[in-house]
């Protein structure tokens, strides 16, 4: 391959998953709260577009179904937490876990197909207009009074119950909002690829946390607003992970060797950013 | 004599709690005088005395295992989170009690505040001497800055008891000279004051128009 196509479909690749990328660090940097349920809701989220799609129902038509059930991913994680006391990570394992079961009944078998599926404008014109609306969509919602009740929320609960507030309800609203952008990541890539099935959300974490934390060592945290320094690394992080994915790919590597690869891409860049010593753990 | 209902009543307030096996008695049987609209009621004592522990009672961060807190003549367990805090706001010597670190300036106001206008956030934040730092992170603020945006946050919040535990005592003087400028322009606003210091130049000049100290030691008023 050669390096304008490694660039494009990196590139390509890098804008679908940079909206996955930017659900965990709005969760994790501005709420404070490390939502892995994200995995899952990416998954559910492209099977019910899938499922929706492949019944000759439109794009807005699916894609809204498949939001309402990353809204609702969302809430759920924040509802274990909140009224049951159940840790972070332990709610976004429950949600995760049990979402694979409801993606296994909404497919109804082992995958479905889109290849029938034909989108009237370009992909990629389609996936830029998604990223940049969604991402000024988030830079708006959270710097408006509801958005800034949200994080100032979930930043000091201890001082937000004294003004009266109701984190629970919050928290709820800020996780929801959050998943909507996994679960549109999702909706792009089962068109991207064709087809959906119960397997695409495996490894998604890992591949949003290294994005992630490429974007965080390029982007400048002193220079711009917490919420600006979420969006941007994310879409830096994602573009860059998935071009550097595509540069490895053209070493003949096993597909069985891919997570492995993944894994080892994470820990590398968690030993430069060791030496950089930002003092900030992902 | 002021014979409006007291603004805050504490009758016999014990905080008792186990560590290792042992009871401990944070607050024992601790009364004050009522505080009425408008007042000021001091209270000192040494570290661990009692002093913060009776705020948080006041506050509900710590139950009360005995007696009782009332704010304007209701039991404060009996008033919902709405009710309590449209009333109290606690600044303390740590500025996270009150301001949130991560948000600026103008979103700390507005997330106290919601339903304020645009232009009485930015009156509020002209009038505590804040508009260069308006979109700074509170948390980028000097100790006497953030504490002026607190001091902001419950004029804004029209405050009725305002419970201040030392909240200027790691501030320079010049810095705590003007917060407790505030605190006076809030007080003549008509907010009571329940004042945690060791300030006695403060003390002594508010017991001559009638405030008064109580002093708190080993968790029992004395």
């Amino acid at each position: 391959m050669i390096l304008s196509q490694i660039l494009e479909n990196g590139f390509t690749q890098g804008l679908i998953f940079s909206l996955v990328v930017m659900s965990l660090s709005l969760s994790y940097r501005l709420l404070k709260f490390p939502d892995i349920s994200i995995e899952g809701t990416f998954a559910l989220s492209a099977a019910v577009f899938g499922v929706l799609v492949s019944n000759n129902n439109s794009f807005i038509i699916a894609a809204t179904a498949a939001l309402i059930s990353c809204v609702v991913m969302g809430s759920m994680t924040a509802m274990l937490h909140h009224y049951l006391r159940i840790n972070k990570f332990l709610s976004g394992i429950l949600i995760v876990t049990a979402s694979y079961s409801i993606i296994a009944r909404v497919i109804g078998g082992s995958n479905v197909s889109l290849l029938d599926f034909n989108l009237s404008v370009q992909g990629l014109f389609l996936w830029i207009l998604i990223a940049v609306g969604l991402s000024v969509t988030a830079f708006l919602f959270y710097h408006s009074v509801k958005g800034i009740q949200i994080r100032g929320s979930a930043l000091n609960p201890e001082l937000s119950r004294s003004l009266g507030y109701k984190t629970g309800g919050l928290l709820i609203a800020g996780l929801s909002f959050n998943n909507i952008f996994a679960g549109m990541s999702g909706i792009m890539f089962a068109t991207d690829a064709g087809f959906s099935d119960l397997k695409i959300g495996q490894g998604i974490l890992i591949t949003a946390l290294a994005a992630l934390s490429i974007g965080e060592a390029i982007v400048p945290q002193r220079k711009v607003s917490l919420l600006l320094y979420c969006i941007l690394s994310s879409f830096i992080g994602s573009i860059a992970y998935q071009i550097l994915w595509a540069a490895a790919l053209q070493f003949d590597i096993r597909p069985s060797d891919l997570k492995l690869l993944s894994a080892l891409i994470v820990i590398a860049l968690f030993l430069i950013r060791k030496k950089k010593d930002t003092g900030d753990e992902l | 004599m002021n014979y409006s209902t007291p603004i805050l009543t504490i009758r016999n307030v014990s905080v008792y709690y186990s560590k290792y096996g042992n009871t401990i008695k944070a607050l024992d049987n601790c009364s004050t005088r009522d505080l009425r609209s408008g007042e000021w009621l001091f209270l000192k004592g040494p570290n661990g005395a009692g002093k913060s522990t009776l705020f948080k009672a006041i506050t509900r961060t710590v139950n009360i295992s005995s007696g009782s807190i009332e704010l304007n003549g209701k039991n404060i367990h009996k008033l919902s989170n709405r009710e309590l805090f449209q009333k109290i706001f606690l600044i303390s010597q740590n500025p996270d009690t009150s301001t949130v670190g991560e948000l600026t300036v103008e979103e700390n106001l507005v997330f106290s505040s919601p339903r304020l206008s645009h232009t009485s956030i930015k009156n509020a934040i002209e009038y505590s001497q804040l508009s260069n730092h308006r979109h700074h992170l509170a948390k980028n603020l000097s100790g006497g800055q953030r504490q002026l945006l607190a001091l902001q946050i419950a004029r804004l919040r029209k405050t009725k008891l305002l419970l201040l535990d030392e909240p200027f005592a790691a501030l320079d003087p010049a810095n705590e000279k003007k917060g407790l400028e505030l605190v006076e322009q809030l007080n003549m606003d008509g907010v009571t004051i329940f004042f945690i210091t060791h300030d006695d130049d403060l003390i002594a000049k508010k017991q001559h128009s009638g405030s008064e100290l109580f002093t708190i030691l080993n968790g029992k008023i004395i």
